[in-house]
């Protein structure tokens, strides 16, 4: 049972951390890293604009994406009487609205980014030789929290296989999975294309990158999150498992549960850009009528 | 530092990309130990393969202007003296250039120098 105390020892863990960095204040470091990035940018006109673009269309594919999901899951839970069932196994009704809904918060943070994917235009294409990296939109323990998910979901798997009454640990997969795929969408969208910008766009495009850096970050690691506590139902089931240990994983899994929805909050859009329109920045002096987006750069 | 191709250039874009750098080099603009983007982001920005990066950037590392800095990518190689007298070269043939266009087209110069400071503020 080692390995059970592990897991549930792991979620606890950064249960612990995650309540700890909740009551120093501390909740915003990862979005302090990108409101950095939009301090730097200069209050212009065009870079609001570029910075509230960002932040209304990853909340409407947030809106649009996340609601129906909840709602359409909710639906079919109440509807067909448990009948319904994602995978979390003895569950009220709520537990599959909220794995889906926190599952389709971070698709939709993903699919937000896919509108800078464009056709471009023809003619002579200008850049920036200025390198671009991952890790200078991460703070240092994005990555470690990862790592510990990845973890704890290889572990749960692992152990629903084994200890527990669930022949297919798919909750603990798809764990891995999303845990595998942030580190892929955050390289994704600082790598993404953009052409030379003068310097109060080229500032507020790294910050929009920044930002939608730490949304997927938060909502990815929240879906894993909950993916993972909700694959320690199949373990702790199981009679082989002692009481206290079962005790230990329903805490932990409450804990996972809390901690969870707390890191796809701090993934709203509207939470890390408060307003783009008390940007600090200096104020550079713009001619509206002449300074215009350059060709094919849409935000 | 800007970087510019043109597909419909009959000089080949790996070319292109080579002599662009070379050009910054010898001007000082990229000094010893700058680091380039990655093939992967220069492909993306530019809209290329990323075999037409790489290409580029072998020809740079074989003619030792550029090195391999393994996981941190590319980097200019070893100091080299700006070539001032080729920087000049560069900018005066630019400059003719776009006077004969500013010539051709029948503008003033007080307009083909606000277009010219324009086109600079446009740029990183």
């Amino acid at each position: 049972m080692s390995a059970s105390f592990a897991v549930a020892a792991i979620l606890v863990a950064v249960a612990l951390l995650a309540i700890r960095l909740t009551r120093r204040g501390r909740v915003g470091a990862a979005a302090a890293l990108g409101r950095a990035f939009v301090a730097e940018v200069p209050a212009t006109p065009e870079a609001e604009q570029l910075l509230e673009r960002w932040r209304d269309r990853a909340a409407r594919w947030r809106r649009s994406v996340a609601v129906p999901v909840v709602l359409v899951t909710l639906g079919a839970s109440i509807v067909l009487r448990g009948s319904v069932d994602v995978g979390t196994g003895a569950h009220p009704a709520w537990a599959d609205p909220l794995l889906t809904g926190l599952l389709a918060v971070f698709l939709a943070s993903i699919a937000a980014e896919f509108h800078h994917l464009r056709n471009r235009e023809p003619g002579p294409r200008t850049v920036s030789l200025l390198p671009r990296e991952v890790g200078v939109h991460l703070r240092s323990g994005s990555r470690l929290r990862l790592v510990v998910l990845a973890a704890a979901a290889t572990i749960a798997t692992v152990l629903t296989v084994t200890v527990g009454s669930q022949p297919f640990p798919s909750l603990g997969l798809l764990a891995l999975v999303v845990a595998g795929l942030v580190p892929v969408v955050q390289r994704g969208i600082v790598l993404r294309a953009r052409p030379a910008l003068p310097d109060d766009l080229r500032a507020a495009d790294d910050a929009v990158r920044a930002l939608a850096v730490h949304s997927v970050d938060e909502a990815g690691a929240g879906a894993a999150l909950l993916l993972v506590a909700w694959q320690l139902a199949p373990i702790y089931s199981s009679a082989a498992v002692p009481t206290p240990i079962q005790v230990l994983m329903v805490a932990a899994q409450l804990a996972a549960l809390v901690v969870a929805i707390v890191w796809c909050r701090r993934s709203n859009p509207h939470r890390l850009l408060p307003d783009a329109a008390a940007l600090n920045g200096p104020e550079v002096s713009t001619d509206v009528a002449t300074l215009t987006e350059p060709d094919g750069f849409r935000a | 530092m800007i970087l510019e191709v043109d597909p419909a250039d009959p000089t080949p874009v790996y070319e292109q990309i080579r002599a662009q750098i070379v050009d910054m080099v010898a001007a000082g603009t990229l000094s010893a130990g700058a680091r380039l983007p990655t093939i992967r982001q220069l492909a993306a920005d530019l809209g290329l393969a990323k075999g037409t990066v790489a290409r580029a950037y072998e020809t740079l590392l074989r003619d030792g202007i550029v090195s391999s800095a393994g996981r941190n990518g590319t980097a200019i190689a070893a100091d080299r003296a700006p070539d001032l007298a080729h920087r000049d070269t560069q900018l005066h043939r630019a400059a003719h250039l776009y006077a004969v266009r500013v010539k051709q087209l029948g503008i003033d110069t007080e307009t083909a120098a606000e277009a010219l400071e324009h086109a600079l503020d446009q740029l990183t």
